[in-house]
Parts: C-alpha cells; sequence; structure tokens
C-alpha cells in the first residue's frame, strides 16, 4: 500500500484526514476522490495532516490544488499541516505554499477554523 | 636385588639397540634412500591398504542392508545404518583426498619484489602484536613493508607502531555505519592503502621465521598462483595436546593431500598471496555484485509495475512505457551488455514517463487553479504561470524531487539502478565477507576463477593456541559454523569454475562437519539396546565381528598409515566428542541465527569448563549406567550375552572416546608453565612478551 488515510469527523462541517505513506500518482486518485466523497457529505472544511508523508510529487500536489477547489466551491477550504521536508520543497519551488493555509499540527489547523 | 636390576636394564639396553639396528639395517635398507622415491613407495601401499579397505567397508554396508536389518525396530536399525553408511562416504572421501598428496620443496626464491606484511590485531594484547610485528620487521628481505592493521584503533598500539617503525592502519570514515565484515573487511581495508606485489598475512601471534619470504616466494613464478599456505604451528601445546589441536594433521597430510588436488586452502594466517589475484576477486566480485543487484532491481520494478492500477490513459501508457523498458533492459544484461547500458535504458524511459506523467499534472493544477482565481484568490493566477514557466523551462528544479517514486517505485529501487554499492563502505572486497570465516571461501573463489594454490610443509611461523577448554570450542564452532555458510551460501559442488576434485575437496570439508548428527546415533545405539533389549540388527552373530572388524581395524591403521607418525588418536576423540558443537554449527547456521566473529582468546580464561559439555558427561554418564544394568541383566540370565558382550564394549569404546574432552574441561597447566616461541626467532634475545 502506497499510502494510507484515516479519517476523523471533528465537527459537523470539519474532517481531519491523516495520511501515511507515499503521495504519488497512485495515491493521488485515492485522495481527490475521498475528499470529493466528505464534501459532497457536508464535511467541506478539511484539514490534511501530511506530517506522515514520506514523499509528495506533482501528481500528489495536483490532488491537493483539486482538493482545495472542491472544497472552495462548497463554500470551505482545505488546510494542510505537518509538512515533511521534501514536501515543503516542492511546494516552495511550485509557489503552492503561497496558496494553501499551513500549519505545524492538525490542534492549530482545526482552532484556525 | 641391586644387580638383578642392573642385569634388567642392561637387557634392555640390548634389546633397544637390537630393534634399531634391525630397524636401520634390514627394513630401512629396502626402502629407497631418496625421498621421492619414498614418497612413491609409501604412497603405493596407501593405496594397497586403501583400496582393500574400501572393498572391505562396501561389501559390509551391502550386507547391512540387504541381510540384517531389524525392521521391527526400524525407528533404531535405520538411523543406525544411515550413520553407518555417512561414514562409509566419509572414509571414500578421505582416501580421495589422500590420494596423490604433493611434497614440496622451496624453490629458488624470485628477486627483488615488493612484500608487504600484514599482522592483524583487534583487541589482543599489544606486547603479543609488537613480539610478532618485531619479528616480521627482521624476517631476511629487502623490499619488505611491514603494517599492523589494527582493527581496534588503540592509541597505544599506533605508538608501539611508530617505536618498531612500521606502517600502522586503521579503518577509516568511510566504515562509519557500515558492515565491517571482521578480519576479512580490516585486510580489504589495507589492500586499498597499500601497494606491495605480494601480501603476507599473520595473526596477531604469528610469530614469522626470517626465511618465511625467501622459502615461498619462488612458487610466485607460476604467473597463475594466487597464494602459499605455510602451516600454523603452536608453541604453548601442552604435553599430549588436551585440547585436540590437531594441527600437525592438517597442517600436514591433510593439505597435502588437497593441494595434490590444486585445491590447498587458505587459512586466514600464514600465507603469502599475489594482491593481483585478489584485486582481481574484488572487482569480479564487484561487477557481479552490482548485476546481481541490478537484476533484483529490475525484478522489484517489475513486480511493483504490476501492481500499480490507474484509470488515466497517460500513466497507462507511461506504465506501459516502463514495463517494455524493464523487458529491455534485462535482455541486455542477459546478452551480456555492459551494465550501463542496461541502466541508461531504464533511466530514459524513466525520464520520458516523468515527463508525460509530469505534464498531465501540470495541466490539471492550471485549470484547477484557474478555476480558484475566477472565484476570487489573488495568487492563483500567479502561481499557474509560474507552473506553466518551470515545466516549460524543463522542469529541472522540480524534476530533482521526483523519480521513479512519483509512479510508486520505492526509493531503494531507484538506488539498485545506480551502478555503485552504497550498501559497503569500499566497493572492492577481495577477501570474501559470505562467511565468518572468510578464508574458505576465498581460497574457493579464486580457485574458481582459475588460480592454483600451494601448501608448503615447513614451518614458519609459530603461534598460540587456545589454553583452554572454553576457547577452543568457542573457535571449532566458529570454524563449522563458517564452513557450513559457505556451503550454504557457495555450494561448492555447483561452483562454476572449479574441477571436479577440487569441488570434492570443498566439499569434504564441509561434509565432514555433519558428523555430529550421525555421532549422536552411534552414541546412543547401545545405551539403547543395552537398556531396551531392542537391536538394531537381526542377530549379533559371528559373521558381524568377521565382516566389520577387520574394516574397523584397517580403517584405524590407514589412518595411522597416512598420517605417519604424527599422533592422531586426540583429533579422533575430538572429532566424536565434539558431536553437540557440529551438531549446534549446523543448526543455527541453516535456522540463520546471527554470528559474530569472536576473536579467540590467546591467554587462558579461568574457569570450570564443565557445564560447557553437559551433553558428553550426560551420554557418557548414561553409557556407564547402560552397562552396568546390562551386567546385572546377564547375571540375571534375561539377555543374550554376545549382544550385551559387544555393546559394553562399544559403550566403554564411546565413553573413552569422551573421556578426553571431560579431562580437558578440567585441565590446569603444570606449575610454573609459560611457553616460550623458540629463541632462534630472536636473535638478539629480546622477547618483549612476559607471559604471566
Amino acid at each position: 500500500m502506497t499510502l494510507e488515510i484515516t479519517d476523523q469527523i471533528k465537527s459537523d462541517t470539519c474532517a481531519l484526514f491523516t495520511l501515511d505513506g507515499r503521495l504519488n500518482a497512485v495515491s493521488a486518485l485515492e485522495l481527490k476522490a475521498l475528499i470529493k466523497e466528505f464534501v459532497k457529505k457536508g464535511y467541506f472544511q478539511i484539514v490534511l495532516d501530511l506530517s506522515k508523508v514520506s514523499f509528495l510529487d506533482s501528481s500528489g500536489m495536483a490532488a491537493l490544488v483539486a482538493g482545495l477547489k472542491e472544497t472552495r466551491q462548497a463554500g470551505g477550504t482545505l488546510k494542510i499541516c505537518g509538512l515533511t521536508e521534501q514536501a515543503s520543497t516542492v511546494l516552495r519551488i511550485t509557489m503552492l505554499d503561497r496558496i494553501f493555509e499551513l500549519y505545524p499540527d492538525a490542534e492549530q489547523a482545526i482552532k484556525a477554523l | 636385588m641391586e644387580a638383578n636390576e642392573e642385569d634388567n636394564v642392561k637387557l634392555m639396553k640390548n634389546l633397544t639397540a637390537w630393534v634399531k639396528a634391525r630397524w636401520e639395517n634390514d627394513i630401512l635398507q629396502i626402502l629407497p634412500e631418496d625421498p621421492d622415491k619414498r614418497h612413491a613407495l609409501r604412497l603405493k601401499i596407501f593405496r594397497i591398504i586403501a583400496i582393500v579397505n574400501l572393498i572391505l567397508g562396501l561389501s559390509y554396508l551391502i550386507w547391512r542392508y540387504t541381510s540384517t536389518l531389524n525392521l521391527s525396530a526400524w525407528w533404531f536399525a535405520i538411523p543406525l545404518v544411515i550413520a553407518e553408511t555417512y561414514s562409509l562416504i566419509d572414509c571414500f572421501l578421505f582416501i580421495f583426498m589422500m590420494w596423490k598428496p604433493l611434497r614440496r620443496v622451496s624453490p629458488v626464491p624470485i628477486e627483488d619484489v615488493p612484500v608487504d606484511v600484514f599482522v592483524t590485531t583487534y583487541n589482543e594484547d599489544i606486547e603479543l602484536v609488537e613480539q610478532t610485528t618485531a619479528a616480521a620487521c627482521r624476517i631476511d628481505w629487502n623490499d619488505l613493508h611491514v603494517y599492523i592493521l589494527d582493527d581496534g584503533a588503540r592509541p597505544d598500539m599506533k605508538a608501539a607502531a611508530d617505536r618498531l617503525g612500521c606502517g600502522y592502519i586503521t579503518r577509516g570514515e568511510e566504515w562509519a555505519g557500515k558492515a565491517r565484515h571482521a578480519k576479512a573487511g580490516n585486510v580489504n581495508n589495507a589492500l586499498m592503502k597499500t601497494s606491495g606485489e605480494f601480501i603476507l598475512i599473520l595473526d596477531a601471534d604469528q610469530i614469522p621465521a626470517p626465511q618465511i619470504i625467501n622459502h615461498t616466494i619462488g612458487y610466485f613464478i607460476d604467473p597463475k598462483v594466487a597464494f602459499v599456505q605455510t602451516p600454523q604451528f603452536f608453541y604453548n601445546l601442552p604435553q599430549g595436546d588436551p585440547f585436540g589441536t590437531d594441527a600437525p594433521l592438517f597442517y600436514g597430510p591433510i593439505l597435502q593431500g588437497k593441494d595434490g588436488w590444486d585445491a590447498a586452502f587458505f587459512c586466514g594466517s600464514n600465507a603469502i598471496l599475489r594482491r593481483e589475484a585478489l584485486i582481481q576477486l574484488g572487482i569480479t566480485g564487484y561487477v557481479q555484485e552490482v548485476e546481481k543487484q541490478m537484476r533484483r532491481g529490475l525484478d522489484h520494478i517489475e513486480k511493483d509495475l504490476a501492481a500499480i492500477k490507474s484509470d488515466i490513459p497517460e500513466y497507462q501508457a507511461a506504465l506501459q512505457l516502463l514495463r517494455k523498458a524493464v523487458v529491455q533492459s534485462r535482455q541486455s544484461l542477459n546478452s551480456g551488455m555492459p551494465l550501463e547500458t542496461a541502466r541508461s535504458i531504464i533511466q530514459q524511459t524513466l525520464d520520458q514517463v516523468r515527463q508525460v506523467v509530469t505534464g498531465e499534472d501540470i495541466n490539471a493544477m492550471v485549470a484547477d487553479l484557474r478555476e480558484l482565481g475566477i472565484m476570487g484568490d489573488q495568487n492563483a493566477d500567479e502561481i499557474s504561470q509560474n507552473l506553466i514557466d518551470q515545466f516549460s523551462h524543463g522542469m529541472e528544479q522540480l524534476s530533482q524531487n521526483f523519480s521513479l517514486q512519483s509512479i510508486g517505485l520505492s526509493s531503494e529501487e531507484e538506488q539498485s539502478l545506480a551502478l555503485t554499492r552504497d550498501d559497503e563502505a569500499i566497493p572492492i572486497q577481495s577477501l570474501a565477507t559470505i562467511s565468518i570465516t572468510e578464508d574458505m571461501a576465498t581460497a574457493m573463489r579464486l580457485h574458481a576463477s582459475g588460480w592454483h594454490s600451494i601448501f608448503h610443509s615447513e614451518i614458519l611461523a609459530y603461534g598460540l593456541a587456545p589454553e583452554d577448554l572454553g576457547s577452543t570450542l568457542s573457535q571449532r564452532l566458529r570454524w563449522a559454523q563458517g564452513t557450513i555458510q559457505v556451503l550454504l551460501f557457495e555450494n561448492p559442488l555447483f561452483k562454476k569454475g572449479l574441477s571436479i576434485p577440487q569441488r570434492i575437496q570443498y566439499f569434504t570439508t564441509m561434509f565432514s562437519y555433519f558428523s555430529g548428527f550421525f555421532n549422536l546415533i552411534y552414541l546412543i545405539a547401545p545405551i539403547v539396546y543395552l537398556f531396551s533389549g531392542i537391536p538394531p540388527v537381526n542377530a549379533w552373530s559371528v559373521e558381524f565381528a568377521w565382516r566389520l572388524i577387520p574394516f574397523l581395524l584397517l580403517n584405524k591403521l590407514m589412518f595411522r598409515y597416512v598420517s605417519w607418525g604424527i599422533s592422531v588418536w586426540r583429533g579422533e576423540q575430538y572429532s566424536l566428542a565434539l558431536f553437540p558443537l557440529w551438531i549446534q554449527a549446523v543448526v543455527s547456521v541453516v535456522m540463520r541465527v546471527k554470528m559474530v566473529f569472536v576473536v579467540t582468546p590467546k591467554q587462558r580464561q579461568s574457569g570450570n569448563y564443565l557445564p560447557l559439555i553437559w551433553p558428553q558427561l550426560l551420554i557418557a554418564g548414561l553409557t556407564i549406567l547402560a552397562c552396568v544394568y546390562g551386567i546385572y541383566k546377564l547375571t540375571i540370565g534375561l539377555a543374550n550375552p554376545i549382544g550385551i558382550y559387544v555393546n559394553i564394549f562399544w559403550g566403554c569404546y564411546n565413553v573413552w572416546m569422551l573421556s578426553a574432552i571431560i579431562k580437558a574441561a578440567v585441565y590446569k597447566p603444570p606449575e610454573n608453565w609459560s611457553p616460550k616461541p623458540p629463541s632462534f626467532l630472536f636473535p638478539n634475545g629480546e622477547t618483549t612478551l612476559n607471559k604471566n
């Protein structure tokens, strides 16, 4: 298994996803589908904990952007927390770090909602 | 009374003189004086004894299988006859080994070639190493460079090296966090830091004689000779060899026998090796290892590719491309193309795939970002422009962060395609590291790549044997484990490049370590019979005696004949008595128990070693009880007398064989025991070592 996603309901509108593994071409589809499913159910405030993501590539980033679009269209938002060094490097290079709200950990991300 | 005693002494003297005269004037006269002819005659007699022995053994065993098995007690009969079969095969292999032993005479030395001397140490006493190194510096050779290879990196050792004016080598930073490979690693490390054409390897305690190079270097005139092994001689062996070191037999007839088949072993110390052979071995090993690693990598990639599922057509196409590349890459390996070709096939496809896959992702992101911009995000437009710019500039920055991992392959897999060995501190490893006994595997690989070996039987170095049972046992266990490891990882029977006799020579040594299981059967058999009365054979008949006893006697005689004056009893006792150790060795290797290279202590470790030999004590005790019980049954008339006599005799023989190791466990050296190396090794009288 490349990526394991655990979801946790935090409130009526908020869900926390904890990702463990590699967020790449193989696993990106799954993440995209999962976000879509939760947004449909009304959880449009989504927090992604990436602290256990060992690898993030262009497909993974595309999934993050798609997730952001999905939540915003529903009137919510997508927050990211716990970036590892590799992930924060690729986000910086692509300037995507400027479009996401980034937090050190899940607790602070949820508090900021 | 006094006169009588004098007479007796006189008589004895006369008798001795008479025997000596008969021996010298009659018997020795028959033998040819020329040593070569004498050797040839001895060999002929050995072969006759051996063939007769084999015929007797074979006919006995066939008779055993066809007409003596007591199948109503098959659980007893079958193991025993299997043990006997093992013994006969062992005997066969022994005779084959001794079939054409080589006696060699020092050839004329090659002049003025550079020789490095490696004194290997880890934790031995500084003084002991110093003594050996000082003797090494006195070796009679012009172009000589002596190095202490200190795996313990001790400052005191460095100081000693400076005092002696010799080189001092330790592991460098490249070894940090990598497998160290014990002594093999130590020597491999030094090979990279020195340059002499030949290398003399000495263990810390092996004091070389000054002529050690002069007497052996001449063999290298044959450019295909890789190494010359000389004996290990132990100057600290107490009278009677209580620990069964058996060195004179191994470093004599046995290695001469193997040498006859061009299969002399390298034994880790007291050997001179040709650097070119070692380096060539190291390089070949490196290339093979890298290729193996690459094939493993390709297998993994293929497997992982098959597991990746994707609906996106671009990805599917990309995966298809990669699958094809794996097949092509493997084909190019099979057809013997350079490894680099195979690697670049994958690499190029990967770059291509990366472009396609990333391009697809960028398109998706740009589209999403545009929508986010329309929804009012001020940064979105700028970021999407940046992505487009970066992608059109070749994505260099971004690509560095992506790799095979993008399509779901691990970083180890990508590593496997790089043509390096990151797992090892130094890529070129001349001395084999697959086993905890590096020497045997190294020799085998040298033989397999067409090099020859020499055993030179003259004693040219003097060292120390373990002086207590605990150390002896741990050394024996390590040798046994190492040998079986080689059998498991590089079975000589299937190793390419070895001649058939060479295969058999290596296999013989490995085969002999399986004796533990069969010796256990021999030890238990009389106990079972005496207690239960169940015989493993149909009948204890007279036929049994005349079929078995001549074979056994001739077998013992042959063993003594071939060892020619070297005492072999102790060795025979130990090979039976060490059965738990041989069993432990086989089981631990087969079960992959982790093993460590333990440096054999050179000083006597104090202690009582009886707990170490509890299995032997148990068997000996049970045997004695069984014998007593057997006599009791006989006296009340409940048993077959011949069966009881035979088994009591057998049991007593077993107890006597086991007695050696029991004595060794409680052995204490004589008062004032302080063995010294021969004084001719120290022309100036300075032995630095003061043994307490």
